[in-house]
């Protein structure tokens, strides 16, 4: 469902070119759930938001679904970030001045859902993250891990077939992380694809596949219950 | 998204910065509401003068021999107007004089425009009559003091016009009897240089005009048989009377009660449009304050433009959040501004007894304008915001 082919991202910066992923190549199923594990600068993040079509490769081929991404122009772009990814951010990305049930309905009003269904969509799924109470409050009276609740729900609101998590739990205590990283594995379990980029090696033990990234390289991979190729 | 979201979007934005929404509509309120004002007091003002230019009926002209290097021999004299009123085409002839004289009251000094006329004159233009009647040929003819005063001097010194009736008014010129009260037009002009009372008389009551049929005249006021001959009698009056002075007929000049119409129209309408664009000025400034405004916006609210962007919003959407947040500001400040201006342009007409006018016209160009301001000069900001690439706006800090 994921295809990419010879990903190389550069980063100019004056004279100097700072390549943050050089020559990737990927291929991730529907259904599964990935891990991409590296240090800060690895480059995970960057190859993370030229998946979420929230960045632009400098040259090779992401075909999403059979769409070369690079042909979509703005608008369509667009759809595929509102239909096809659902983003958690480590900052979560809420924003403050709007109610929970706001932020929820936010990518459902950007598809297209209208009034009382979509309502009754976010306050389904804020039922299902646990916070079915706090519809009505701002983020900002939220904890952290309540407020990474609310952006999974945000995440979900329009089914999207991939769950992309860029340290979703990075600002949260381990509690809080547990019970994050437990959502996470029931929305896999019905059917969701999950990538996630981690640095802590207890999150990434709920994934299938773990990539482990280095200086913009892809330098190996592991599958859960198989040895390192 | 639809247009009713994005309103409800955009209004949300501006009620959160209260303040900065505020001052910011503040440019194009007063833009408005000079525009408006400028507009009503104008189309006020010259509907007051053609209303009372209105009084001459159709087919009224004035005819006087041209000033300057015109031949000396171009002349009118009294027994051109008795003349004049034989010729063919020609239904009433008349001629004016004004004089300005006083009457004391008690200490009070009222003064008076009088125009010493002939009893044609009451043929020839609309005299709204509250009480008595004009006077007559046999009364002019006899050089009667008799008077007609506009109600205002009535309602003043006897408190209504009926009483005026057959009382005196002592002139510097000789005591006149009151015959008739009537109501004059307001006028634009009527406050300038403290109360004038209006009155006539007949020509040849007032001192030292003279009286033969040689005195000269100033000019010679027409009512034409019928509207659409006026022309050619204008014609064939200028001729005859360059034949019997021995003059040129281009010594003649006339004026038509259309062309002063006309003239009255069109220099009212450069008036407004020169303070109007002046004023308009003002909407451009409040304009420029609209794009500032909505530069710091965007600017501000960086990080939220790619959070929408991450969950599927099209440039479409945020172009359209934008833009309708500058256009609320700016209608808002046009609606607010358009309400002021009437106002203002209400009160001007009440101090200066103008009709007052609601300019229909004003109101749409008002709102017309402000409208286009806030698209023109949200815009820009507007498509700034569209065009940020998401992942640099969510890294914006």
């Amino acid at each position: 469902m994921i295809t990419l082919q010879n990903i190389r991202k550069v980063y100019r910066n004056g004279p100097l070119e700072v390549e943050a992923l050089s020559s990737i190549n990927l291929t991730i199923e529907r259904g599964e759930f990935v891990a991409i594990m590296g240090s800060s600068g690895s480059g995970k993040s960057t190859l993370m938001n030229i998946i979420g079509c929230l960045d632009v490769p400098t040259s090779g081929k992401y075909i999403l679904d059979g769409e070369e991404v690079q042909a979509l122009d703005e608008g369509k772009l667009s759809s595929v970030r509102n239909r096809k990814i659902g983003f958690v951010f480590q900052s979560f990305n809420l924003l403050g001045r709007q109610t929970v049930l706001h932020n929820v309905e936010l990518p459902l009003m950007y598809g297209g859902v209208s009034g009382a269904k979509r309502t009754q969509r976010a306050l389904e799924l804020l039922d299902k993250v646990g916070l079915g109470g706090r519809v009505k409050h701002k983020p900002t009276e939220l904890s952290g891990g309540q407020k990474q609740r609310v952006a999974i729900a945000r995440a979900l609101t329009m089914d999207a077939p991939i769950l992309l998590a860029d340290e979703p739990t990075g600002n949260l205590d381990s509690k809080s992380s547990e019970d994050i990283m437990a959502l996470f594995k029931g929305i896999h379990e019905e059917g969701t694809t999950i990538i996630l980029v981690t640095h802590e090696p207890d999150i990434a033990e709920y994934a299938e596949r773990v990539l482990w990234f280095g200086d913009g390289k892809l330098l190996r991979e592991t599958r859960r219950g198989s040895a390192a190729t | 998204m639809s247009m009713f979201e994005s309103i409800m979007v955009a209004l949300d934005n501006l009620r959160v910065n209260k303040l900065r929404s505020f001052l910011t509509m503040i440019g194009i309120v007063f833009g408005v509401m000079a525009v408006v004002t400028v507009v009503s007091i104008g189309q006020a003002g010259q509907a007051s003068v053609l209303s009372e230019l209105s009084n001459y009926k159709d087919g009224f002209f004035i005819l006087y021999k041209s000033v300057g290097d015109g031949n000396a021999k171009a002349e009118i004299r009294m027994r051109d107007l008795s003349e004049a009123r034989k010729l063919e085409g020609v239904k009433y002839v008349s001629s004016t004089n004004s004089y300005q004289m006083s009457e004391m009251r008690g200490k009070e000094k009222l003064q008076f425009i009088i125009s010493a006329t002939t009893s044609d004159m009451v043929k020839m233009q609309k005299v709204d009559f509250v009480a008595g009647r004009f006077f007559n040929a046999q009364e002019q003819r006899a050089r009667q003091k008799v008077i007609v005063v506009e109600a205002a001097y009535a309602e003043k010194v006897y408190g209504t016009a009926e009483r005026a009736i057959n009382r005196k008014v002592k002139l510097s010129g000789g005591s006149f009897r009151i015959i008739g009260v009537y109501a004059p037009q307001k006028s634009i002009f009527g406050g300038v240089g403290g109360t004038q009372y209006k009155a006539y008389t007949p020509m040849d009551s007032m001192p030292d005009t003279g009286t033969g049929t040689g005195r000269y005249l100033s000019t010679l006021e027409f009512l034409a048989e019928t509207p659409e001959g006026m022309d050619e009698t204008i014609q064939e009056l200028k001729e005859w009377l360059a034949v019997r002075h021995n003059a040129e007929t281009d010594d003649f000049k006339s004026q038509t009660g259309k062309e002063v119409q006309e003239q009255v129209s069109s220099i009212f309408s450069m008036l407004q449009l020169v303070i109007g664009s002046i004023a308009g000025i003002s909407l451009l400034v409040g304009g420029i304050g609209i794009m500032n405004i909505m530069l710091v916006s965007v600017t501000e609210r960086t990080r939220e433009i790619g959070i929408r962007k991450a969950i599927g919003a099209t440039p479409r959407a945020i172009k359209q959040q934008f833009l309708i947040e500058s256009v609320i500001l700016s209608f808002l400040g046009g609606t607010v501004g358009a309400v002021l201006g009437l106002l203002v342009g209400a009160l001007a007409s009440l101090v200066l007894s103008l009709p007052n006018v609601v300019s229909i016209w004003a109101i749409v160009l008002a709102f017309g304008f402000s409208a286009t301001v806030g698209i023109f000069f949200g815009y820009y900001p507007a498509n700034k915001a569209a065009k940020l690439q998401p992942i640099e706006a969510l890294r914006y800090e």
